[in-house]
């Protein structure tokens, strides 16, 4: 920098002069001058700096400690906007350099060196440098004052009487560093301090020997000094617990190996099992947890704002007395994980480099963000989690209820189906196609589908769909699908009707079922049932007829035979009257044996088999009409029945009534089936008939009874069917008037007989 | 052989109806007997005695078409005519098959009930003489001798004496002699008439097959 400055300014006195020149001197002489002028620019000796400062140090150059001092004390130097100042370094490299010859030779050198450029200020970096100075005071820039930049450890010898030295002794970094170390290991019993065998190792040992007095029997001291790097870490290695290093300087190890302080520490620090302590700066990241330090470019420019103020014609000793060092706790954090020492135990102002922590300080922001976003994204994440299990747990549920649903369906043999009115779209069940003969891919068309129906059941089934979506909202039907293989098959369907906001359809949902075994039972049940209702005919009466007929038989069949006899023995000429007699006697015997009979069948109705209990009309009637229902479908009689639902109950033995009911009803259609009128209709009503008394009536639209005959319908053996034993009515009369009613039949206006009866009303109800 | 009036045994469990209808038939001329179970019957009726059974079918105990099954396994099967109060199908239908003569209800018009009788009593006149004639031609069989038999098998078939005495292995004369004891004990003249009274005998009716058809 030094160079082009002057250039500059010899640039614009050569253009002063050229131009003052200019006006005065002939063309030629201008020619020779701007040459002249040009050579004279270029050759122009350098100016004069206001101020030589020489930097000496004691090491080489690459001594870390040096750098950073060598570099501090020319920023310093540089940034000073005062005079111009020239520096010079030189290294004196004393401990590869030993000996007093060597430094004779450097102190020549240096002499002759500097003969033409004699520095205005010496800055003396370490100790080594400043004995260098002192030793020979007069021969090494001699009355050029001294800037004693001194680290700790270095010697600050007594003869500083010099006016001219500036020394500012940095503090006992060592023993505060000690102290710190003690403090951070309240448990430590040993301190080992290590040190090299250098002269200068030696020298900063017993400095801080000195100073380790202080210390008295806190702890025990170990030296771990002359020893090889070897040793030295097998001791490291193999050291007790409860002990703390404490590492002053290795310039040397006992092999006579060299090293900076710190190669030694890189070195050794990795075998040791217990922490190291130094209490240099440039220590920190090369295996110790931490020291009291001095920075070294504190000591640097001090050093060089010394320097500036003596150059400035301050007193040198009058500079260094007012100003002092601040020693730094400084740490690497990465040391203090390794021990499980906290920043919290750290003294205050402590700084910590290779902090992990300081990648927060340093990205905080970045991890705030990054944080943020992770917690938003981790929230988002379980959101979405919490979402996913709930619907997981929703379609769980919703697959739990469909399977229900599916396993309900399919145990009821359900099929299901759904058409949309709005698309005319229907879509069914795999199980409805099959029940109604559909491929499971085949387009489902509602005619297609009414196709497929029984020819008598099709239009009912629209009839059905049509009062459905007309507003009953519902239906309930059953018919039968012929299926393409020639099958038939009973479907019971249930359909609902849905509505829109507007109460318009929108669609029907439909449940189907296969029912043609639930038909053949009831088929069956019907057949059962006509069989039932015929047994019970023959049974009841028929059966009570043919004993009836068999026990009335013989006694009448004794007096044809005695009767007949007698006529034969009177034939005689002389008949045996006794005989006669007897036969006489016999045949009044029968008779009352017959008479006898009738009593008895009487008398069985009335006190025996007569289960007298209250009994609801319409389920009496209900009871019956079920029994013959089929039996009528079967003969196409329609089968009325209108029993008010009010009527209060009767009082009656329910088997036998149904058992009346069930002989008038098939009467009745016995009646109407042999006209092959018009309509074919039997009816039974019920009524109240006064306060006591019900009365049932069944009314068929056959031929009536013959005016004749009618007094004669309940006479025993009165029959107008081919195949009739003439026992159900009476048998009838017998069982109402067993239950205290009237019985009686009469022809209807419009054609066809009514048979009627009353019953007495149950008393429980009556009283009420 | 019994020479006893032929009688109608009536099986009823119905006192008066039994005594009732003796009355009648004795009246008519017939004879009568009357007992009112059918075990009583079989226990007590003579079985050679001709006539007939009037039994009803609906009795306690043993029915009407126990009696007759029984009855056809009797020595003497006599003749059924069963009484009904009120006549079912099935109960008639396996009476008839069982051999019964007729099927009457007990209100059955006196007619029909007497001409059932007699009709019943002459077949069992007429199976009786036929059984009797029967057994007298079994008791002539039964006096030919073992070699008379197996000859008289050949004889019936329409063979030779030639052809008879060479399948015997017998001598053709002694076949003659044979032959002239078996008409001898039979009494008859013809080989016509033997052949008729053999196949009327129904000697040969079970075992005809076994016999040799010529060499």
């Amino acid at each position: 920098m030094r160079f082009p400055l002057g250039k500059v300014r010899e640039d614009r006195a050569n253009q002063e002069r050229w131009l003052g020149r200019l006006f005065s001197l002939t063309t030629v002489g201008l020619l020779i001058l701007a040459w002249a002028s040009v050579k004279a620019g270029g050759q122009a000796p350098a100016p004069m700096p206001s101020h030589r400062v020489l930097v000496l140090y004691s090491d080489e150059r690459l001594l870390p400690a040096n750098v950073i001092v060598d570099e501090a004390i020319h920023a310093t130097f540089t940034a000073d906007t005062g005079d111009h100042i020239e520096l010079y370094s030189e290294f004196l490299d004393v401990v590869r350099f030993p000996g007093e010859e060597q430094r004779q030779r450097q102190r020549d050198f240096f002499r002759e060196k500097y003969r033409d450029r004699p520095p205005d200020l010496v800055i003396a970096v370490g100790g080594g440098a400043f004995a260098f100075l002192m030793e020979r005071r007069a021969e090494s820039f001699g009355g050029v004052p001294i800037v004693y930049c001194s680290a700790a450890g270095d010697p600050h010898p007594e003869h500083l009487s010099d006016t001219r030295i500036a020394d500012v002794p940095v503090p006992d970094t060592a023993g505060r560093t000690l102290e710190m170390m003690l403090r951070l290991h309240p448990d430590a019993r040993h301190v080992a301090i290590v040190s090299g065998t250098g002269p200068r190792d030696r020298q900063y040992a017993d400095v801080f020997r000195e100073e380790l007095t202080t210390f008295g029997n806190r702890v025990a001291f170990t030296w771990l000094t002359d020893l090889s790097m070897e040793e030295l870490r097998g001791q490291l290695s193999h050291l007790p617990d409860h002990t703390v290093v404490l590492y002053l300087t290795m310039f040397q190890d006992a092999a006579g190996e060299t090293f900076t302080p710190r190669q030694a520490l890189d070195a050794f620090a990795p075998a040791s099992r217990a922490p190291i302590y130094g209490h240099y700066e440039t220590y920190v990241g090369h295996g110790i947890v931490g020291g009291s330090t001095v920075p070294f470019e504190e000591i640097g420019r001090k050093a060089a704002q010394l320097g500036i103020r003596i150059l400035a014609g301050e007193d040198a000793q009058a500079v260094a007395r007012s100003e002092s060092y601040q020693t730094v706790p400084m740490f690497d954090g990465r040391q203090l994980r390794r021990w499980k020492i906290s920043e919290q135990q750290l003294p205050p102002g402590s700084i910590v480099r290779f902090k992990e922590a300081t990648y927060w300080e340093q990205y905080h922001r970045i991890i705030i963000t990054s944080l943020s976003l992770c917690l938003l994204e981790a929230l988002l994440i379980v959101a979405l989690l919490a979402q996913l299990r709930r619907r997981r747990l929703a379609e769980a549920s919703v697959r739990e209820n469909e399977q229900r649903m599916s396993l309900a369906v399919d145990a009821a043999n359900f099929g299901i189906w759904i058409r949309d009115l709005a698309r005319n779209e229907i879509w069914a069940s795999d199980k409805w196609r099959e029940l109604f003969g559909f491929a499971p891919s085949e387009r489902l068309e509602l005619d297609a589908i009414l196709q497929r129906l029984h020819p008598d059941d099709r239009e009912a089934l629209q009839g059905v769909l049509a009062k459905a979506l007309a507003g009953e909202g519902r239906y309930e039907t059953e018919f039968r699908v012929m299926l393409p293989n020639g099958g038939i098959r009973w479907i019971s369907s249930h359909g609902r009707v849905e509505l829109d906001a507007n109460g318009q359809p929108v669609r029907i949902r439909g449940a189907s079922r296969d029912v043609t075994a639930d038909k053949q039972a009831e088929l069956d049940t019907q057949i059962l049932r006509q069989q039932v209702a015929h047994v019970g005919r023959i049974s009841m009466m028929g059966q009570l007829a043919t004993a009836l007929a068999h026990e009335i038989n013989q006694p009448l069949g004794a007096i044809l035979r005695n009767a007949e006899a007698a006529e034969l023995f009177m034939q005689e000429t002389s008949p045996d009257l006794d005989e006669i007699r007897a036969i006489v006697a016999d045949i009044r015997q029968d008779d009352q044996r017959a008479g006898a009979v009738i009593d008895r069948m009487r008398g069985l109705l009335k006190r025996q088999t007569l289960d007298s209990r209250p009994l609801d009309v319409g389920e009496l009637v209900g009871d019956v009409r079920a029994l013959v229902r089929a039996d009528a479908a079967a003969r196409h009689v329609k089968l009325d029945v209108y029993v008010p639902g009010d009527l209060p109950p009767v009082r009656g033995d329910r088997v036998h009534l149904q058992q009346v009911l069930l002989n008038l009803v098939l009467n009745g259609m016995d009646a109407v089936n042999g006209t092959g009128g018009e309509e074919q209709r039997v009816s039974i009503t019920a009524l109240l008939d006064g306060a006591q008394a019900v009365e049932i009536a069944v009314s068929d639209t056959g031929t009536g009874i013959p005016a004749d005959k009618l007094a004669h319908v309940f006479d025993p053996f009165f029959t107008t069917k081919p195949n009739g034993m003439g026992m159900g009515l009476p048998i009838s009369r017998t069982i109402i008037e067993a239950h205290g009613g009237r019985f009686w039949a009469e022809n209807n206006n419009s054609g066809g007989a009514t048979f009627r009866f009353t019953l007495p009303i149950a008393q429980e109800a009556a009283a009420k | 052989m019994s020479a006893t009036e032929p009688t109608v045994q009536i099986v009823d469990d119905d006192r008066s109806f039994l005594v009732a209808t003796s009355r009648l038939l004795r009246a008519s001329g017939f004879a009568v007997k009357t007992f009112s179970s059918a075990a009583d019957f079989l226990a007590q009726h003579d079985t050679d005695a001709p006539g007939c059974v009037l039994a009803d079918l609906q009795m306690p105990g043993m029915s009407g078409l126990d009696l007759q099954s029984a009855i056809v396994r009797s020595r003497n099967p006599l003749p059924i005519l069963f009484l009904t109060g009120h006549g079912d199908i099935p109960s008639s239908v396996r009476a008839m098959r069982g051999g019964a003569v007729d099927f009457l209800e007990k209100r059955a018009p006196k007619e029909k009930l007497l001409d059932a009788v007699r009709r019943a009593l002459a077949r069992d006149a007429h199976e009786r003489e036929e059984r009797a004639r029967r057994r007298e031609l079994r008791a002539r069989f039964d006096a030919l001798s073992e070699r008379e038999l197996e000859v008289l098998s050949h004889v019936v078939q329409g063979r030779l004496n030639k052809q008879i005495a060479a399948d015997l292995g017998i001598h053709e004369r002694t076949v003659k002699l044979h032959r002239t004891a078996i008409t001898t004990k039979l009494g008859v003249q013809s080989v016509a008439e033997l052949t008729r009274l053999t196949l009327e005998a129904g000697i040969f009716e079970a075992s005809e097959t076994t016999f040799p058809k010529g060499q």
